[in-house]
């Protein structure tokens, strides 16, 4: 039983990982690329190491895993984010996208 | 409620430590104290001294469980859009605003909106969110937030 | 279960190679980035992995450190393509 909760977490996570790579190999954009890379591997990430943390056993192993995956989860968005705003405020980049103002649409209820 | 905030830090340095050595006697225990409250006491302008209160854990708890069922769910359909043959992606930017008040929620509620899989944090200027969306459909679970309402219930 | 470990640190050494194609290739700094930050948390997940396979658990405190310096470094590079320009 627990043998294959291990499999199913671990083939999970490598599998997100899979997705993450072949995203930023085929995606387009710079921001695009940056959705499917972060994103994809902290799941990846977090599945990972609750499947180290099952095989481990408990104990104070599996509390340094928890460390890690906690470390991981703050790092990892604010990483991402710091990418996409020296992204973003490049002059070259300014008006790429067409920008949707909500301040005004969400007094209206839905788009 | 400053005085709850004052005592938690060096707590969780303790158990860092703690969890750091691998084990449990008189020693470690003693060395940890001293450390962590060393620690607490150079660094007590960086802490965030922000009103944490013990009761309203329960809820923290839930926004956990919340967080991961939503990152699940949106991870898979991203998934899909990536394998699929030809990508449909229709890139876009939002501007909107947030009524939370403190700092650390305000970072939470950011960290949460690019974890959450079609959407991007991409600057955070005083309570205007700018967020870069990878299709237009995931716009309206944006505006109606189901973080930022339980982070106000935290709040409030 | 000492296969499947196996085989996961074989699939992420090969995941981190198609990594390392657009870290190499990127029309961006920006793109190399987060090639490189992709990287460092399959490295994280990888070393977590041969820890249990070595049956060393010193190696989860490398992980930590590992993780640190790669956050760090991110950033400072972040904040520096930030403010010079994101060209080449």
């Amino acid at each position: 039983m627990k043998n294959i909760l291990i499999f199913i977490l671990m083939a999970g996570g490598l599998f997100f990982f899979f997705v993450g790579t072949i995203g930023l190999l085929r995606l387009k954009d710079v921001m695009t690329r940056i959705h499917s890379a972060a994103k994809c591997d902290t799941l990846g990430a977090l599945l990972c190491t609750t499947a180290l943390i099952l095989y481990s056993g408990g104990g104070f192993v599996g509390l340094k895993l928890i460390i890690v995956i906690v470390f991981l989860w703050i790092t990892n968005p604010t990483a991402t984010h710091l990418i996409a705003k020296a992204e973003h405020v490049q002059p070259e980049n300014a008006g790429i996208y067409e920008t949707i103002d909500m301040n005004e649409v969400k007094k209206d209820g839905d788009i | 409620m400053k005085k709850n905030s004052s005592f938690i830090w060096p707590v969780l340095f303790l158990l860092f430590w703690l969890i750091l050595c691998e084990k449990l006697n008189a020693e470690v225990f003693m060395i940890g104290i001293v450390i962590s409250a060393a620690v607490y006491y150079f660094n007590r302008n960086l802490l965030p001294t922000g009103n944490f209160r013990i009761r309203k854990l329960p809820l923290y708890a839930l926004y956990l469980l919340l967080l991961l069922k939503e990152i699940i769910l949106a991870n898979i359909s991203v998934a899909g859009i990536v394998l699929s043959p030809k990508m449909n992606v229709s890139p876009c930017i939002v501007r909107l605003k947030t009524q939370l008040k403190s700092k650390l929620h305000r970072a939470i509620l950011a960290n949460s909106i690019t974890l959450t899989p079609g959407t991007l944090t991409v600057q955070f200027i005083e309570d205007e969110l700018i967020v870069h969306c990878l299709v237009k459909a995931y716009i309206p679970g944006l505006i109606h937030s189901k973080f930022e309402k339980l982070l106000l219930k935290i709040e409030g | 279960m000492h296969g499947l470990l196996v085989f996961s640190i074989v699939f992420l050494a090969i995941t981190v190679m198609i990594c390392s194609y657009r870290a190499i290739k990127g029309p961006k700094a920006t793109d190399r980035l987060i090639a490189i930050n992709v990287i460092g948390t399959k490295t994280v997940v990888l070393i977590c992995i041969l820890s249990f396979i070595l049956k060393e658990t010193y190696f989860i405190d490398v992980v930590l450190v590992y993780a640190l310096i790669s956050f760090v470094s991110t950033m400072v590079i972040a904040r520096h393509i930030e403010n010079r320009g994101s060209k080449t």
